[in-house]
């Protein structure tokens, strides 16, 4: 085998890997100014509150709404299962008593949940917090940009592994949710759209009746004992302490959910409970609600929102026996 | 270790590069080649320690028996071919132990209705392109066709960490004479080189490849669980699955090639934009070659070939498919996968027989004008779909999914359209909403549909593949017999439409920069290769 390239004079040897450095030094310094250009733009986009993922909006609006609110007995925090589920009117009625609603959504995970907690103990000292998740929680990543984005808690190093705690901090601002969240919610300022409005207490639903199509499974396929997270449970530990702490009762209640996938999940429902109960929580046995497919939105895990009263009652009979 | 996460490309590689060239412009061949020997041997470890024994012990055995092969040289040809037979058995036997014992054991099982237990045997990441590599050794040593004494080239020439996991199978007489040979001079231009095609490769598997797991995996995992997919859920998940599978490959194989350059070593072609093929036969010379290379000069040539007539040949010829799908892993779906692809090819062939004897004038034996042929881009198509139903099997996890995706394939699980097209079939009756449609939605995303499907299909038929856009600084080794590896340097006497060349001018290399930023920003959560299974 020859290797004709190799046959090159020095002169034109030199020139080539001058030419070389010149494209390696621009290819990386291409790839740094990209970087540092994406950062400082989802840094901006952040400080100005314009990150639109799923959803800073709603946690504003839910810092807002705990800024005003008078205590209650019971708060509710948790995912979009929760804020498509539940209206907090209907409870108040159903329970004789007000009660208050932090839902967030999937992306803050657990720690966003943690971090509403503690919002909310620095302003009033509820009798009963219940925790309402997406069944699929426990198989999802380790919540830490939820967590960085409700911020501002304890120190981050307190609470994450090693490798989270430097990749959280080294790629928060150039993670792809949150780039493409900058610029979505720019994009909308720009043209003066507003994104995901809130109706009733959350981010509006879409109107659509029984969306997910009868294969849609993907959510719940991966519903197996096998595909736990343990690092999952990390921020559950965290709140079961702050309870004990304070001395609160704290529920964990699983969102309502595809009927599909309280069949499919039936292991994989008695392990995570077993895994949530040993983080110190009580597990709400009677949860799910398994809903039928009519009855489901935009995902496995939110309600119709013309059933969110009757999911709230729902909920309601199914935690009565927790509650304080 | 991925190639494809922060630990591989920001600690391991810097290292092993760092160390290899600080070797090698010490003028220390040795040390380099060792420093590259110990690098690989951390990255395969990385997987699992225990393997590393695996793949050391594999590597001295063979080493051994080649060298006793090459002291047999001048001895009868009976003990060689003893020694050659006891050391491809043992190679074959730990493939076969670690790929198919539990397969085997469980098909006996069902079978006969026993209930032997086999512990559960993890397979060795890279073992099927190892164990080929070493073979093909042995079997050229036996041929007297080159035995290299040192057991440092022959350690690396295994071990070398770009292709140990997933190939290319490469020949030891395109590496090994490679090694060591010193190119100090050229370190920057082969980290400008082999970054480029890394980073292009890097690109097709987390941009492209990864986007399109994500509804093949619906469709095909919901199959899996008995959930028959609707006619255009079942078309998307295949087509989905054929470009993550080429783009998941194609990158692997880029990847691959550029990680060697930045060691300055040059591999082989492994993949020629296959789904320009325009017959089966065609595909196979662009579809993992270096696999086809291996087959054809191991399997279907020792088989006797096209020596003892059409008929025989076609028998080889489909015997070696069905091996090849095999190898690819234990269960009927690759053995299915194998079996379509060996009848396609056999009717390939005979096609081509026909239309052979009939473009010759049997009384003159004049090439007569050739008889119609179909245009390029039909024929294309044709085989692009004969593709796409072929990687049904191979995707499926059991044949009770492949069977639920075929007949949704053929729309016997029903038409499901999007919910929002309800309103319009309600203005167009009967034409819009025919008997069996109904608007349940679609598993996958419509986007995906619309967007994706059109784009890529551009993308692999009239683009032209990262080699051909490097072919200035000669990339890749041509392999003899696989035409679309051939790559010529100079422009071609009539330009096509689309010909870019890659240089190395500023422009360029931003142009890599950004596309290496945008993978970056996508680096949420590394996925395997969908060829390390194999």
């Amino acid at each position: 085998m020859t290797h004709r390239d190799f046959s090159i004079s020095s002169s034109e040897r030199s020139s080539k890997a001058g030419s070389a450095a010149t494209y390696v030094a621009f290819m990386v310094g291409g790839t740094i100014a990209l970087l540092v250009a994406v950062a400082i733009f989802s840094h901006i986009a952040l400080r100005h509150d314009l990150i639109d993922i799923r959803n800073t909006k709603i946690l504003n609006h839910q810092i807002r709404k705990l800024d005003t609110a008078a205590p209650v007995r019971t708060l509710f925090v948790g995912d979009s299962s929760l804020g498509a589920m539940f209206d907090q009117g209907v409870w108040s009625a159903v329970a004789g008593e007000p009660a208050m609603q932090l839902a967030l959504t999937g992306t803050y995970g657990y720690a966003g949940s943690y971090s509403m907690i503690v919002r909310a103990l620095e302003r009033f000292r509820p009798d009963t917090i219940v925790l309402v998740h997406a069944l699929d929680m426990m198989t999802r990543d380790l919540s830490t940009i939820g967590y960085v984005l409700a911020r501002p808690l304890e120190p981050l190093p307190a609470l994450i592994p090693a490798m989270n705690r430097l990749t959280t901090r080294l790629s928060f601002y150039l993670d792809s949710q949150i780039v493409g969240g900058a610029m979505g919610g720019v994009m909308r300022a720009a043209i003066g759209r507003e994104s995901n409005p809130i109706e009733n207490g959350f981010l509006r639903q879409p109107d659509v009746a029984g969306a997910v199509s009868h294969i849609a499974t993907g959510d719940y396929l991966r519903l197996r004992p096998e595909r736990i997270n343990p690092q999952k449970t990390l921020f559950l530990k965290q709140i079961a302490k702050l309870c004990a702490r304070k001395g609160i009762n704290c529920i964990y209640a699983h969102g309502p959910v595809f009927a599909g996938a309280c069949e499919a999940g039936a292991a994989y429902l008695q392990a995570i409970n077993e895994d949530i109960t040993d983080a110190g929580l009580i597990v709400a046995a009677e949860s799910p609600s398994c809903v039928p497919q009519p009855e489901l939105s935009n995902t496995i895990n939110h309600v119709r929102k013309d059933l969110k009263p009757a999911y709230t009652r729902r909920y309601h009979g199914l935690l009565a026996p927790y509650l304080n | 270790m991925l190639f494809n996460s922060i630990s591989f490309l920001f600690v391991f590689l810097p290292v092993a590069w760092l160390l290899f060239h600080v070797a090698e412009r010490a003028g220390l061949p040795k040390l380099a080649i060792g420093v590259l020997i110990a690098g690989s041997f951390v990255f395969y470890a990385y997987w699992n320690l225990a393997y590393v024994f695996i793949l050391g012990g594999s590597i001295f055995a063979n080493y051994l028996i080649a060298a006793h092969l090459d002291a047999l040289a001048g001895l009868r040809t009976l003990s060689r071919r003893l020694v050659l037979s006891v050391g491809i058995a043992a190679n074959l036997g730990l493939l076969g132990w670690f790929k198919y014992s539990n397969f085997l054991v469980d098909e006996f099982n069902r079978t006969t209705g026993t209930g032997f237990e086999l512990a559960h045997i993890a397979l060795p990441i890279g073992i099927s392109f190892f164990t080929f590599q070493q073979i093909a050794y042995l079997v050229d040593v036996y041929r007297r066709a080159g035995f290299d004494s040192s057991l440092l080239r022959y350690c690396l020439f295994v071990s070398f960490f770009p292709q140990l996991i997933a190939g290319p199978i490469v020949h030891h007489r395109e590496m090994m004479p490679q090694f060591g040979r010193g190119r100090s001079g050229r370190i920057i231009r082969d980290l400008a080189i082999g970054g480029t095609i890394f980073v292009i490769g890097l690109a097709k598997k987390v941009i492209i490849a990864d986007s399109m797991a994500v509804p093949a995996d619906l469709v095909f995992d919901g199959a899996a669980a008995g959930l028959a997919p609707t006619l255009i859920d079942a078309w998307s998940g295949a087509l989905c699955f054929a470009f993550q599978i080429y783009f998941d490959f194609s990158g692997y194989c880029d990847m691959a090639v550029g990680l060697a350059r930045l060691f300055g070593i040059r591999l082989p072609m492994n993949f020629a934009s296959p789904y320009k093929a325009t017959s089966i036969i065609d595909f196979w010379r662009r579809w993992h070659i270096t696999l086809s290379r291996f087959l054809r000069d191991y399997l279907y040539v020792p088989l006797g070939g096209n020596r003892s007539g059409p008929a025989r040949r076609y028998v080889n010829v489909f015997i070696t498919m069905v091996l090849g799908g095999i190898w690819h892993g234990a269960g009927w779906p690759f053995a299915i996968w194998g079996v379509l692809h060996g009848i396609l090819i056999v009717i390939n062939q005979g096609w081509r027989h026909w239309q052979a004897s009939r473009a010759t004038d049997p009384q003159t034996g004049r090439t007569q004008i050739s008889a119609m042929r179909m245009p390029v881009g039909i024929q294309r198509a044709a085989i692009f779909v004969l593709i796409v139903l072929t990687w049904v099997p191979f995707r499926a996890a059991d044949a009770g999914a492949m069977t639920l995706v075929y007949a949704g394939m053929a729309g016997l699980n029903g038409i499901s359209l999007p919910a929002a097209f309800a309103p319009v079939a309600g203005l167009l009756p009967g034409i819009v909403d025919p008997p069996g449609v109904v608007f349940d939605g679609l598993a996958v995303d419509p986007a995906q549909i619309l967007l994706w499907i059109p784009a890529l299909l551009c993308l692999v038929w009239l683009c032209p593949n990262s080699m051909e856009i490097m072919r200035g600084v000669r990339p890749i080794i041509a392999t003899k017999g696989y035409p679309a590896t051939h790559l010529s340097r100079s422009s071609p006497a009539r330009p096509a439409r689309f010909r870019p060349v890659w240089l190395l001018r500023p422009r360029f290399a931003l142009a890599t920069g950004l596309v290496l930023a945008v993978c970056l920003i996508q680096f949420n959560d590394p996925s395997r290769f969908l060829y390390f299974q194999f």
